[in-house]
């Protein structure tokens, strides 16, 4: 009677018929990705042909305007009617699972199940993937011929064009969008298969695409609170959470710097790949077990109601657990700002309030569009409140648990190699060291040891360490620990002491960079040196004309291994107090002018380092004396000296000024010296000798080069030495009060200084002469 | 040949099919019976591997039909509700068909079309209601499959339409060992179509007989007696009704046509008429004795 099909010809018959209903919607979706890319890129053509003014008729001013704004718009148009195009697709090609007409009809189709859910898949994703991607290779081919234009002469070198830069960008979106439409296809079929009606099919889908990464975001910030020394930004943004849901991977996506499984390893794009496929069989075997007269019915399967009711209570709860378990951490979350984060308040009443009214609510719609029975209030009542009661209690458990044993989780020798260990301290900037992955774990195994319990969340410019675990691509783990003083100076003192104010200085053969090892190990890259030889020097208080900077040049010639090496002596007997006093005192700085290389002329072959010396570094500071480079020599005059500029004369461009100095201390303007002290105050040229001195002891500080002479103020040392001092704004507080006292006995001076100090203008020559000559006849 | 064993079938907390066993012989036309809501319709639908029992077996020539491509290549459903190919012409329905039934007739297509007058390149949302059936029937038979499941087929149509669509399927029931299972509450045309009929009621299958056994095997004699006839002056017959009409005295009873009129005329009736009954009557007295309200089904 009947001839049969093979396998393969049904399927293929299936598919092709699938396919054959969702041409219109093809096409639709073509037209949203051609506004998405190409024209798009069109646009950005014809930015960059009018920018270079090309001459090409139809690119006008009108490109330009359309680029800059309305293009962005078209662009996010086009890709939301593409995703909103991409999910009608998915459910008209399962549409026996929501829509009960269809059932008789698909079903009685010969063909099995699995012919069935693969056509469907098939036709789905060739429909919404092929649009996509000829769209993607006509825009590809507009940007390959945009960045074909020659922009130089047009544009300064250093600078990118904008078109190119959004080139870039549209081009970073073409994977993104193919990614983004296998997970928006993967979950959307999973949540469908549970879903007996097409409008419940479309609000569970949209509402658990929002609700995951709601979920995932803030019970993973929950467990950092918990998770003993967690960076804030390790899971949150780097995690395989970020990933499983349409919207959350999009937002990673979209903070592409910080996503370590996006950016530095392919795990990320396999997690998707295995989640993805995840969901797809998920989906298969629950319409494989699905009861098809439940069609028509909101929920086919008997406690999906439940579930979903469930997983939408739980993104309200674990949004109300985020303020209420971790609440320092809840500011560092987008949602932060949407709800009235400002206050950082624990317990904020309206936000409580809207929280249980929003859970309440979905309950109640729930319940409502799912059949189920509010008339039974005490039942519903009692539903209600375990499911919130469990939602939050699962909130709790990250951070009573430690975030289920995170906190005390240390990666494996096996996985990572090294680690960036990293102190916060007083007496220094943070300073990044790499060590041995066994340095690194003891020292997190001591804190996690001494510093049981909650975690407090380490802020930048606070005491503490952090380590960040290396593997073969990619940070593994990272921590941070904010410690108290004491106990960050043992630690320091244990491990890093010297070795880490050792580590700050670079041998001379260090190329600038570290590099993995043939083990995989990192290391600083070093340079071979082919000539030893040293042009030390320092700065202190150089112009940054270099023919002027030349004339102020102490220089000596010293073999860098050795200067190295009686550095590291040093270093080995600092202690720790010296070092915290470092933090308030100014070291010189020496630069190190190194030639290595065959080719002088090669600009990696000429090497620039600097050495910060400070004052306790006897032997090194001994070894400069003996080559001709004084620091903070011993027979330090009596005076501390200070620059006062002329600001209404300076205009001498050929002699530029090195600011260094905090703007605090340009503000400062001392014009006066102690009468009493007699013929202190001097006016000292540029060539003079005794300022070349003075320039030894005044470290970091700046002058101006001008036309018009300019005046070392010297101040006598018995009010101060301000030297080492003069980022302290008390200080400097002091030596103006200070210096209105030295005025006491000359009124007018006073006065003249108190203007001096409110507008910050200085005495021209003629008036200093002046003002000179009264405090003389006064003694 | 369709076995059904020991079928259930739940909607949840309702039960449609209730421990159903039902078999129907290749090339039978077998009808359906039962009233609004006696799982007519769903047996249909596990028979065409659309729904999925709760519990018991559905095979179609000795293979189950749930989840088998080969299986219902050989079945065609005509469902009574055809909303669902409201946006497709009878060319597209052509097609549609065509693509998955490769045993599809073509030429038989057109033919019936063209016998009905059907337009090809109308939607069917712009059909009569009659037009939109005989368009899947003209589909299901264009199909040829061994089996044909119709739901309801003649519901709503009037006598011109119910005849054009009869006549369809009964050229077809002529030609090919086509089995045709037909689910209606229209005894008449159960009585004209089927071989074998099965009565549902409340899921159950109170009736499942050959139609003409179940024809010649009640009896309805109309007789004059001296006296009050009662049962049990009959005790070798399986009387279903007695009543008396003035000296009339009706007797409608199981065993055949010459056991009855022998028995009865044991009695010496002055007069003896064997009447025929109406399938319905046949049905109102059999079903009268479990409880089923015969009355229900339409004539």
């Amino acid at each position: 009677m009947t001839v049969q099909n093979s396998k393969n010809n049904r399927f293929m018959t299936y598919y092709l018929y699938r396919l054959g209903r969702l041409k219109y919607l093809m096409i639709l979706l073509m037209l949203f990705m051609l506004l998405s890319f190409p024209l798009y890129s069109l646009f950005i053509e014809g930015y960059a042909a009018e920018t270079l003014e090309t001459d090409v008729e139809v690119y006008s001013n009108t490109f330009q305007v359309i680029c800059s704004d309305l293009g962005w718009k078209i662009f996010a148009a086009g890709m939301l009617g593409a995703l909103v195009i991409a999910l009608i697709m998915g459910l008209d090609s399962f549409r026996y699972l929501h829509n009960k007409k269809y059932v008789n009809m698909d079903l009685s189709l010969p063909v099995t199940h699995r012919q069935r859910f693969f056509g469907d898949l098939l036709a789905t994703v060739t429909a919404q993937f092929v649009p996509v991607l000829m769209a993607a290779v006509i825009g590809l081919s507009v940007c390959a011929h945009v960045r074909s234009i020659d922009y130089t002469g047009v544009y300064p070198s250093d600078t990118t064009p904008y078109y190119l830069q959004t080139c870039a960008q549209l081009e970073n979106t073409i994977p993104a969008t193919l990614v983004a439409g296998v997970l928006l296809i993967a979950m959307s079929l999973f949540v469908i298969s549970f879903c007996g009606r097409t409008a419940i099919a479309v609000i569970m889908t949209v509402v658990t695409q929002i609700a995951v990464p709601i979920i995932t975001t803030c019970l993973w910030t929950i467990g950092l609170s918990g998770a003993y020394g967690a960076d804030e930004f390790s899971l949150m943004n780097s995690g395989f959470t970020s990933l499983i849901s349409t919207t959350g991977y999009l937002f990673a996506r979209g903070m592409s710097s910080s996503h370590q499984l996006l950016n530095n390893s392919p795990w990320g794009y396999i997690f998707i790949a295995v989640w993805s496929a995840a969901l797809i069989a998920g989906a298969y075997f629950v319409q494989k077990h699905r009861r098809n007269e439940r069609t028509g019915e909101p929920f086919v399967f008997k406690y999906a109601r439940h579930g979903f009711t469930a997983l939408f209570i739980l993104a309200v709860a674990s949004f109300f657990g985020m303020r209420l378990f971790a609440p320092e951490y809840a500011k560092y979350t987008f949602f932060y700002s949407l709800f009235g984060g400002g206050t950082g308040e624990k317990y904020d009443i309206p936000f409580a309030a809207i929280c249980v009214v929003s859970a309440l609510l979905i309950f109640i719609i729930m319940e409502v569009i799912g059949g189920g029975s509010l008339k039974k209030a005490p039942v519903s009542a009692a539903r209600f409140l375990v499911t919130v009661g469990a939602c939050l209690g699962l909130c709790a458990a990250f951070p009573v648990t430690g975030c289920f044993g995170f906190s005390t989780y240390i990666p494996s020798e096996n996985v990572a190699d090294s680690a960036y260990v990293s102190f916060h301290n007083h007496w220094d900037s943070p300073n990044q060291f790499i060590v041995p992955y066994e340095e690194a774990a003891a020292l997190h195994r001591r804190i996690i040891n001494e510093h049981p319990g909650s975690a407090s969340l380490y802020r930048y410019g606070s005491v503490g360490v952090s380590i960040q675990y290396i593997g073969k691509n990619s940070v593994i783990a990272s921590r941070s620990y904010e410690l108290n003083d004491s106990y960050i100076k043992d630690l320091y003192d244990m491990y890093f002491r010297n070795n880490g104010m050792a580590r700050r200085y670079e041998k001379p053969e260090y190329q600038g960079s570290h590099e993995r090892d043939e083990t995989g190990r990192w290391v600083t890259k070093t340079y071979e040196l082919t000539r030893s030889f040293a042009f030390v020097y320092t700065t202190n208080k150089l112009p940054a004309d270099e023919a002027a900077r030349e004339k102020y040049m102490i220089k000596a010639d010293i073999d860098p291994y050795v200067l190295y090496d009686t550095i590291m002596s040093d270093i080995e007997n600092v202690t720790y107090e010296q070092m915290y006093l470092s933090a308030y005192q100014f070291p010189a700085t020496i630069h190190l002018h190194v030639e290595r290389g065959e080719d002088i002329r090669s600009p990696y072959n000429l090497w620039n380092m600097d050495y910060r010396i400070y004052p306790f570094f006897t032997n090194t500071i001994a070894l400069l004396k003996e080559n001709g480079l004084v620091l903070f020599p011993d027979n330090e005059p009596d005076y501390s000296a200070y620059e006062a500029y002329i600001v209404r004369a300076c205009g001498n461009e050929n002699e530029g000024h090195i600011e260094n100095t905090p703007s605090l201390y340009s503000d400062l303007q001392v014009v006066t010296g102690d009468p009493s002290l007699g013929g202190n105050m001097r006016r000292l040229g540029e060539n003079s000798a005794e300022l070349k001195e003075l320039m030894g002891y005044t470290a970091e500080m700046s002058y101006y080069g001008g036309n018009e002479r300019y005046y070392i103020v010297l101040i006598d040392k018995k009010y101060g030495d301000l030297t080492r001092s003069v980022y302290r704004y008390p200080v400097i507080e002091a030596y103006t009060a200070r210096a209105a006292e030295i005025f006491a006995a000359a009124p007018e001076a006073r006065e003249e200084l108190e203007n001096l100090r409110d507008h910050g203008t200085i005495y021209s020559l003629e008036e200093m002469e002046v003002l000179e000559e009264q405090w003389r006849e006064q003694n | 040949m369709i076995e059904i064993k020991d079928c259930v079938m739940d909607y949840g907390d309702k039960r449609a099919l209730d421990h159903v066993t039902i078999t129907i012989p290749e090339g039978c036309s077998y009808g359906l019976l039962g009233s609004n809501a006696a799982g007519k319709s769903t047996l249909l639908k596990l028979l065409n591997g659309i729904y999925r029992p709760t519990s018991g077996s559905i095979t179609i020539d000795g293979a189950p039909v749930y989840d088998s491509a080969q299986v219902k290549e050989k079945l065609f459903f005509v469902d009574d509700e055809t909303i669902q190919f409201s946006d497709m012409t009878t060319e597209d329905m052509r097609r549609y068909f065509g693509r998955f039934w490769p045993s599809f007739d073509n030429a038989l297509f057109d033919k019936l079309i063209a016998t009905v007058g059907l337009p090809g390149d109308k939607k069917m949302h712009t059909f009569s209601k009659g037009m939109k059936r005989q368009a899947i029937v003209i589909c299901g038979v264009s199909c040829r499959p061994a089996y044909l499941f119709i739901d309801e087929a003649f519901d709503g149509l009037d006598q011109t339409m119910r005849t054009i669509v009869k006549n369809i399927l009964i050229d077809e029931m002529l030609d090919d060992r086509l089995t045709v299972v037909f689910s209606s509450h229209n005894l008449s045309e159960i009585d004209e179509f089927c071989d074998r009929v099965g009565l549902l009621h409340a899921g159950k299958v109170l009736f499942d007989r050959e139609l003409d056994s179940v024809k010649s095997d009640l009896v309805k004699i109309r007789a004059a007696f001296d006296r009050e006839i009662t049962a049990e002056d009959l005790p070798e017959l399986d009387v279903k009704h007695i009543s008396k009409s003035g000296s009339l005295t009706e007797i409608i009873a199981s065993g055949g046509a010459e056991k009855v009129r022998a028995a009865v005329e044991k009695l010496s009736p002055k007069l003896c008429d064997l009447m025929k009954l109406s399938l319905k009557e046949i049905f109102v007295y059999e079903m009268e004795g479990v409880g089923y309200d015969g009355s229900k089904l339409e004539e």
